[in-house]
């Protein structure tokens, strides 16, 4: 088990840094300036010649993508070209948040997948199932926005119970804080249940037809400690590379949900910086971001071999 | 817009000149320092308001050189003062300066600083910190907005300060309108030596910084040293950035926002009708604009670009875009309502008949084909672009929609023959030497006529009111009639705040002045 986790592990280094240098030269040869940018329209040829030269903008791609590599080898991931602003001071506020709803989402989406699956798994076919199955399907159907929207209509205007906008946590005090968080997080957990809730189902359908499962029911056991004991847990291993898959569709959901919310994260730094193309402040995001989906699916193949002791052999 | 791509600050950003000027120095050319700050506001003391704003950027920085978007212009008043202070009918009052005389050839400005006034970090504020800051915003290398407007008219060589509460500006060149420049946003005064502008930018402003993160938002706390008496009221303003337009409008209808920036149109009848929120006219009509190159074939042959703008219906481009709020316009980047519209000018009909006749005549019967720049990224634009099309495609002139991003965008500017653009309003004279003028790197219909230039620098060098009413009159209708540059209508903008706000001034700079306003 140790080997195959070392060899996930160098893969793993491998495709970020793979990640890293394709990042570096797509962000690098689009047909913008961010100089431009930066100064606006009205800017003379000189002052933007002027800002390239002082910003290493003139500089080739590959000169400075190994220089980029060295410095960051170093701990240090470079200056915006626009703010003059330390990468890691602007990414490091918004990481941080951006992880804790990210997870919060996750702390939600993932029981309440099981909790639904498990649930339409032991009526199929009755209304309730197909009820369930249904507005699983129609709220996977949802994009993250409308999702979104939906709900600030919701709780915020209608039923005004949470703040419509996130603000508050980055500038909030006491409770301000937390709730802040709310809205956002159970737009991603709603945006990422439905598609793990059938997948649940599903296995649990199929887990359900095995003769160990007959085996204890003809034995006597509980249905309910037969499902939660030995139908779940198998049920259980594809699901585990499901909610690693999903972690793309989190970041992708993150994006929107941030804007929608304005909720101060990561997500709405990566969009404003593409929208700039503020160059290292994007290639910093994405690379986090490569990171967190490389290490997620590294922790899904660990947690699939912790659990299924025919593949440790 | 504005001259950095970003359209919300654009009044802000190029706001250069004003009628203050005018009225100051046809009354006398010694002005007497005016009493302000010395008014005692009346609202109730305490509390934090939330501002919110849609245009947040990573690029945001308190440099009022460099600030380009509304978080960090509305910022940079809390945090700074100008030497003068200038109000929506462009009325001068000394700030930081207490008083201020131009020569009689309008050539030399001096200005006497304030006894007393305190930076945040408690030094005396002096004639060399003003100083500092002008050549710092003539060096080119620290950004265009600032440059752009000193630098035509003050070398560096021409600041002087005799002593330490007088400044002395002597000019290129006459300028009966320098008073409004150093009313102009990038001329807020920062404390010397200030290198870190996000997080420990000094300045002599109501309110001290807390706390700052780029495209997300700020805080500031009060100045209990600022040096207008018993201002400000309020404790703190967090600036928060909200990037979706509908959550920000939802967000002061609900009361989580207490005050914002300008709100869609979409969105009017959602305030008409609650009882805790309400618009606030921004009391400025801005030029919405098709900014068409006069300089290049076929749009010089005057038979084209006057076919062009005939066949806009303006009325009907008011309602569709901006629901009526606004005014329909002759080819005028100076809005109808202003007292230096002519009031005999009119729009050009809409008559596409006329129109065809016209292209005919200068040998596009069959029409021609182009591009119409736009973006996305500021609104209205697409929509605008899109009705043109419409209009112009009954003459047989086949537009091609170029919808793109905010940087090809802004690469289109004075490089595309045909860009949807729009400006907030300004003072006649700064729209002039901005966009009138031949020698001016903003001309974005790139006219060049040597009789408009001679009437701005007669306009500037007088201070006779009705012959600046008269001059004014001039540029305006000849530019009309010579430029291809159409501007169907000047729109209304509207922002929206809480009932409850009391006290809040608009500022033709930074949209708003916190100074008096309370929360009760």
């Amino acid at each position: 088990m140790v080997r195959f986790v070392m060899a996930r592990l160098g893969w793993a280094v491998v495709t970020i840094a793979l990640i890293s240098g394709v990042t570096f030269f797509a962000t690098n040869v689009v047909p913008s300036d961010p100089a431009k940018v930066a100064l606006g329209k009205f800017a003379t040829p000189e002052q933007v010649a002027a800002y390239r030269l002082q910003q290493g903008l003139d500089r080739p791609v590959a000169e400075r993508y190994v220089e980029w590599v060295g410095h960051l080898a170093e701990g240090n991931w470079g200056t915006s070209v626009l703010s003059n602003i330390k990468v890691t001071q602007l990414v490091q506020p918004r990481l941080g948040r951006t992880l804790i709803l990210g997870f919060g989402a996750m702390l939600i989406a993932v029981p309440l997948a099981f909790l639904v699956g498990v649930y339409a798994a032991q009526r199929t076919g009755k209304p309730s199932d197909v009820g369930l199955s249904l507005t699983a399907l129609f709220v996977n159907s949802l994009p993250e926005f409308v999702v979104a929207l939906g709900l600030l209509m919701l709780l915020g205007v209608k039923i005004p119970i949470l703040p419509i906008e996130s603000s508050g946590a980055a500038f909030g005090s006491d409770l301000q804080v937390p709730l802040a968080y709310v809205l956002p997080m159970l737009t991603l957990a709603l945006v990422l249940t439905p598609y793990m809730a059938r997948m649940v189902r599903a296995n649990v359908r199929d887990i359900s037809s095995h003769p160990f499962v007959r085996s204890a029911v003809l034995r006597g056991l509980q249905p309910t400690r037969i499902m939660w004991r030995h139908i779940v847990p198998n049920a259980s291993l594809p699901v585990v590379n499901v909610i690693a898959l999903s972690t793309a569709e989190l970041v992708g959901g993150v994006v929107i949900t941030e804007s929608v919310f304005g909720f101060p994260g990561l997500g709405q730094l990566l969009v404003n910086s593409v929208s700039d193309k503020d160059i290292p402040v994007v290639q910093a995001i994405v690379l986090l971001i490569g990171a967190g989906y490389v290490l997620m699916n590294l922790l899904a193949d660990v947690a699939v071999l912790a659990l299924n002791p025919r593949l440790r052999t | 817009m504005n001259g950095d791509g970003n359209l919300k600050p654009t009044r802000r950003e190029v706001l250069v000149y004003g009628a203050g000027a005018l009225a100051a120095l046809s009354i006398s050319p010694l002005i007497a320092a005016c009493a302000t700050g010395s008014s005692t506001p009346s609202g109730k003391k305490g509390g934090t308001l939330k501002f919110g704003v849609n245009s947040g950027k990573s690029t945001d920085t308190f440099d009022p050189a460099r600030a380009l978007t509304s978080m960090p212009i509305v910022g940079g008043g809390m945090l700074y003062d100008n030497l003068l202070d200038m109000d929506v009918n462009w009325k001068l009052t000394p700030a930081l300066a207490s008083d201020y005389s131009p020569s009689s050839d309008v050539k030399t400005w001096t200005f006497k600083i304030r006894n007393g006034v305190q930076f945040h970090n408690g030094k005396t504020l002096t004639s060399d910190d003003v100083k500092a800051w002008y050549l710092h915003v003539l060096d080119k290398s620290n950004g265009p907005s600032g440059y752009g407007i000193l630098h035509p008219i003050l070398d560096p060589s021409g600041i002087t300060t005799p002593d330490p509460t007088t400044i002395v500006f002597s000019l290129k060149e006459p300028d009966a309108f320098f008073g409004v420049k150093v009313a102009h946003y990038t001329l807020h005064i920062p404390a010397q030596g200030i290198t870190d502008w996000v997080n420990a930018p000094v300045g002599t402003g109501p309110f001290k910084l807390k706390s700052f993160q780029p495209g997300t938002g700020f805080e500031v706390v009060r100045n209990p040293n600022y040096w207008q008496s018993g201002k400000p009221l309020l404790d703190g303003i967090t600036c928060v950035n909200i990037p979706e337009q509908q959550t920000l409008v939802q967000a002061v209808l609900t009361g989580d926002v207490h005050v914002s920036t300008l709100v869609p149109s979409s969105s009017y009848a959602s305030f008409d009708g609650s009882s805790t929120a309400q618009l606030i006219d921004l009391q400025s009509y801005s030029p919405f604009t098709f900014d068409v190159d006069t300089s290049i074939k076929p749009y010089s042959d005057p038979r084209v670009s006057k076919a062009m703008k005939m066949c806009i219906d303006r009325k009907k481009f008011l309602n569709i875009i901006f629901k009526d709020r606004g005014l329909v316009s002759a080819d005028s980047l100076i809005p109808p309502s202003d007292p230096y519209y002519p009031k005999d000018l009119q729009p050009f009909p809409y008559d596409p008949e006329q129109a065809k006749s016209l292209l005919a005549a200068a040998g596009y019967a069959n029409g021609f084909k182009d591009n119409l720049w736009t973006s996305t990224a500021y609104p209205y634009l697409d929509e605008a672009a899109a009705f043109g099309k419409e209009a112009w495609a009954v003459a047989k002139l086949n537009m091609t929609i170029q919808s793109v991003s905010n940087d090809a965008y802004i690469a289109a500017f004075l490089h595309a023959p045909i860009v949807m653009d729009y400006y907030l309003r300004l003072h006649p004279v700064t729209m002039f030497e901005q966009y009138y003028a031949s020698t001016s790197d903003s001309n974005t219909t790139r006219l060049k006529d040597s009789q408009i230039d001679g009437w701005i620098k007669e306009l500037k060098a007088t201070v006779d009111v009705s012959k600046q009413q008269e001059l004014s009159g001039e540029i305006i209708k000849r530019y009309n009639d010579i430029a291809a540059e159409i501007v169907p209508v000047h729109f209304g903008q509207y922002a929206a705040r809480k009932k409850k706000i009391t006290g809040l001034k608009i500022n033709p700079m930074t949209d708003y002045d916190f100074r008096e306003t309370a929360l009760s």
